[in-house]
């Protein structure tokens, strides 16, 4: 029924506008108070250097970078049913042009972020041509090995000092504090850019095609959603958002080697973020990033005992909650924060004391 | 002399990853099973063995007669208390739960072994070798290969001509109509499971007498038997074997070319495969 | 009313797919060696019963009755062991095996009670057409060899109780009959046959007793000689069947 429904509506576009007597409720209260939060924090963030710590702000660019990461994992996964195991690629290709576009030819480093994302983007066409064909886990396994293939690539390039990585040393032109600007600013757009830009896609006409192909790929094609040309775009976009994300978080820590910007760790830290948190919701990758931050930051220096425990989240989610622990929320309490769905609202029920 | 030698190193590399290959193949290929913590279990288990025989001083062929029954306990619990939860259609819980697994598995074994690499002694047969027309061919490396090829055989008739071979069969072709038909396919996926898991015991005192071991080296072993049944084909168990062989060989090629290019050549003949014949070689049609 | 000996029977059996309830207190019995028939439209609740009896539903333990045991919500395995089996509408054979290894996995789990009525060569003497193509792929065969396949399936499970959904779907009617054929010799047995069938007249020729479902509700009960068109007609398509 949902899935006839949502493919339905996705084509509502090329439909009469409903009658005015029926309202369509896209906002909530919850939803309001979270819209007005981001605005808050959002302008916190961006004046953050002049009133935080360093040490916070490397905190605040972290996670950003973990949100950014894993809502276009969600996107793939949750919408698109693209499971990929192989998104460090797309962290690393990133974060190496950036250097590259930084330290041999000279671009501002600021610029070069925005530039390091066609590399990604370029990557992921072939990446896409070879594995589009392929089901659920042969794409995984696909993506995997594309990553490995370019991580050894990558480190069989003398031009990139292979296997010893390289370092940022423009960066020592500016202050601390303006690259401190430079970076949160960087976030602030990453994130308006991906998680934003995914609100702003799952709320659009698209997104009612993206929530129909969640449902059901082959009911959304039948209503005419062009799911394959959809899945592409989530790709690529899903690409140059991750991309984005690893430029920046290499920008950050001023270096990179093909074992960092190449580890498997990033694909690990979607899957459990998004997995744990909720897949398929925007508010899911919001707590399951903040578990993991909470966890990788302040649990780290215990040893690994806190991976141990991530993994097991990770699969007693799979075996007992397949919403994640945001569907757990939701199915005792409904507060959408970041609503994406219409809900109609007959005369009937608006109405009170309709004479009988 | 060199491509050779580069060949002959190649099946013997073959019949190591072949070992791996063969679980998987039962697993992956024939009931669609996405298990990610295939290769962190080999490392487990090896890791088990270099402790027991350092600690108790067991030799190799002990330590496979205690690993092994214990590896196909493990399988027997994992398919139990996991797989069956998430078998269906979807592969995607299967492979997140596994993977969660994984990442607990990994870090667990951190936790106990450190990040360490270590290596099991086996009496000198790790070092053995002889000189045949100028290359050197190691025994144990022919043992693995032998025992890779027994192993492959035997599960091979045991798919196609015995009881629980045919119950497995129709179980992963349809689940509900092998039910009806009298199967238990949680009990015949459970066994499945511990004989796919349980060749991970030879495997993993077989990894501890060749290689060096760290907690960290699961997702390669896994990803070389990913590769493997899939440059094979799905659903056969001889092709797990077959492409463990096209990818030692293309493995021991490459590093010959440039030993960066080693794992770097496997790869690039999995994609080939990938994108020209995803049925995988020995499949038909 | 004197109590009939019954091998099946059903007290109130309710079923539902999650949200939809599928099936609504239905009473039903059958006794060894009779042969029954329940018709009914697309969607009323036929295939539904069937799965609910073999355990591929989950029911109340009390609903189902085998030799007056409660045994509702048994595993299909189980209902094997106890003597009844299945074939399934859409055959539902085990594809890439041969036709021998597909009937070699219900002999290797047929019922362990009980005389082996059922033999390969006995199947083969039914259908001949099968020891012809036992070692061809399932898959390769056509759509009324598959059905034979499926019948032997079932048979060389030993059953009691054979639950028949749609045998005739989709085949020529020539094949039909041959189908149709086996089925007294299945009952000479001591077998009894379920038969849901979308063809009324073949159901009605074909079984001792009919029953007819509509909307998940059983609507008429009778013998199936003495059923008129018009009773089947009513209770097929609901004209008045409340007031019934």
């Amino acid at each position: 029924m949902t899935t006839a429904n949502t493919a339905l509506l996705a084509n509502a576009g090329t439909l009469a506008p409903p009658a005015h007597d029926v309202t369509v409720i896209r906002h909530t209260g919850s939803s309001r108070i979270a819209a007005a939060a981001c605005i808050v924090l959002l302008v916190a963030m961006v004046t953050m250097p002049w009133w935080g710590q360093s040490g916070h702000i490397r905190w605040v660019v972290e996670f950003s970078v973990y949100l950014a990461i894993a809502q276009m994992w969600n996107l793939l996964a949750g919408y698109a049913g693209l499971v990929s195991v192989g998104q460090q690629a797309f962290v690393g290709v990133a974060g190496y042009t950036m250097f590259v576009l930084t330290s041999n030819f000279g671009i501002n480093p600021f610029l070069a972020v925005w530039l390091s994302v066609l590399v990604p983007g370029l990557l992921a066409l072939p990446t896409y041509a070879l594995l589009h064909r392929l089901d659920g886990p042969y794409f995984a396994i696909g993506t995997w090995v594309v990553a490995e293939a370019v991580k050894l690539i990558v480190l069989n390039i003398d031009y990139v000092n292979a296997g010893s990585g390289m370092t940022l040393r423009v960066m020592s032109q500016y202050s601390l504090h303006e690259r401190e600007v430079g970076i949160i600013w960087l976030c602030a757009s990453m994130l308006l850019a991906t998680v934003g830009g995914s609100y702003w896609l799952l709320r659009s006409r698209h997104g009612l095609a993206l929530t129909a192909m969640r449902d059901n790929p082959v009911a959304a094609e039948s209503q005419g959603v062009n799911v394959k040309r959809l899945r592409f775009l989530i790709f690529v976009a899903a690409a140059m958002g991750t991309g984005l994300a690893g430029s920046i978080y290499y920008m950050a820590q001023l270096r990179i080697t093909p074992a960092a910007g190449f580890n498997p760790s990033w694909a690990n830290i979607c899957i459990f973020i998004v997995m744990v948190g909720g897949i398929g919701t925007i508010e899911g990758v919001l707590v399951g990033a903040l578990i993991y931050f909470v966890a990788d930051r302040f649990f780290a220096q215990y040893g690994a005992v806190y991976m141990v425990v991530l993994g097991l989240m990770t699969l007693l989610t799979a075996l007992y909650a397949r919403q994640g622990i945001w569907g757990l929320i939701v199915s005792r309490i409904h507060i959408p924060l970041f609503p994406v769905g219409r809900k109609l609202i007959m005369p009937s029920q608006t109405a009170t004391g309709r004479p009988q | 002399m060199k491509w050779l030698d580069a060949l002959i190193q190649g099946v013997l590399l073959g019949g190591m990853y072949a070992q791996y290959a063969l679980g998987m193949a039962l697993m992956f290929g024939v009931m669609r099973i996405v298990n990610i913590a295939h290769g962190d279990l080999v490392v487990l288990l090896a890791l088990i063995g270099i402790t027991l025989s350092v600690a108790v001083g067991l030799g190799p062929l002990p330590l496979v007669l205690v690993l092994v029954p214990l590896a196909a306990l493990i399988g027997w619990g994992l398919q139990k208390f996991v797989l069956n939860k998430v078998v269906g259609a979807d592969s995607l819980p299967s492979l997140i739960a596994t993977f969660g697994l994984s990442i607990a598995l990994q870090n667990l074994m951190l936790e106990i072994w450190s990040a360490d690499t270590r290596s099991m002694s086996g009496g000198g047969i790790e070092a053995a070798s002889v000189n045949v027309g100028g290359i050197y061919i190691g025994l144990l490396p022919v043992l693995i290969l032998i025992a890779a090829t027994l192993l492959t055989g035997g599960l091979d008739l045991t798919m196609r001509r015995t009881r629980f071979g045919r119950a497995l069969r129709a179980a992963a072709a349809d689940t509900e109509a092998a039910a009806m038909t009298g199967v238990n396919p949680r009990v015949v996926y459970a066994y499945a499971t511990a004989i796919a898991v349980g060749i991970l015991g030879l495997s993993g005192v077989f990894f501890a007498l060749r290689a060096t071991v760290s907690p960290a080296d699961g997702p390669a072993q896994l990803i070389y038997a990913f590769e493997a049944v899939i440059i094979g084909g799905m659903g056969s168990i001889w092709g797990g074997f077959v492409g463990s062989m096209v990818l030692g060989i293309a493995q021991a090629i490459g590093f010959r070319i440039d030993p960066g290019f080693g794992t770097l050549a496997g790869h690039l003949v999995f994609l080939t495969v990938l994108a020209t014949r995803p049925q995988g070689l020995m499949s038909k049609g | 009313m004197t109590p009939t000996p019954h091998l099946l029977a059903t007290r109130s059996l309710s079923a539902r797919y999650g949200d939809f309830q599928a099936l609504f207190s239905v009473d039903f019995r059958i006794a060894a060696g009779e042969v029954v028939a329940l018709i009914g439209a697309n969607g009323a609740g036929k295939s539904t019963f069937l799965r609910a009896l073999m355990g591929l539903l989950p029911v109340g333990r009390d609903m189902v009755l085998f030799e007056d045991q409660p045994v509702g919500g048994n595993p299909p395995h189980h209902m094997v062991q106890l003597g009844v089996a299945m074939v399934p509408e859409g055959r539902r054979l085990f594809a890439g095996m041969s036709v021998e290894d597909n009937l070699k996995v219900a002999i290797d789990h047929a019922r362990k009670t009980g005389d082996k009525t059922w033999t390969l060569e006995r199947i083969y003497r039914l259908f001949p057409i099968l020891q012809e193509k036992r070692n061809a792929q399932v898959e390769k065969l056509s759509g009324g060899q598959q059905q034979m396949v499926a019948i032997g399936r079932a048979l060389l499970a030993q059953p009691r109780l054979l639950l028949c959904d749609e045998i005739s779907l989709g085949l020529a009617p020539k094949v039909i009959r041959e189908i149709y054929e086996v089925l007294p010799e299945i009952a000479r047995t001591g077998t009894s046959i379920v038969l849901v069938e979308q063809d009324v007249m073949l159901a009605q020729r074909a079984s001792n007793r009919l029953y007819c479902m509509l909307e998940g509700h059983i609507t008429l009960e009778s013998t199936s000689s003495e059923v008129t068109r018009a009773d089947i007609a009513q209770a097929y398509f609901g004209a008045g069947h409340e007031v019934a």
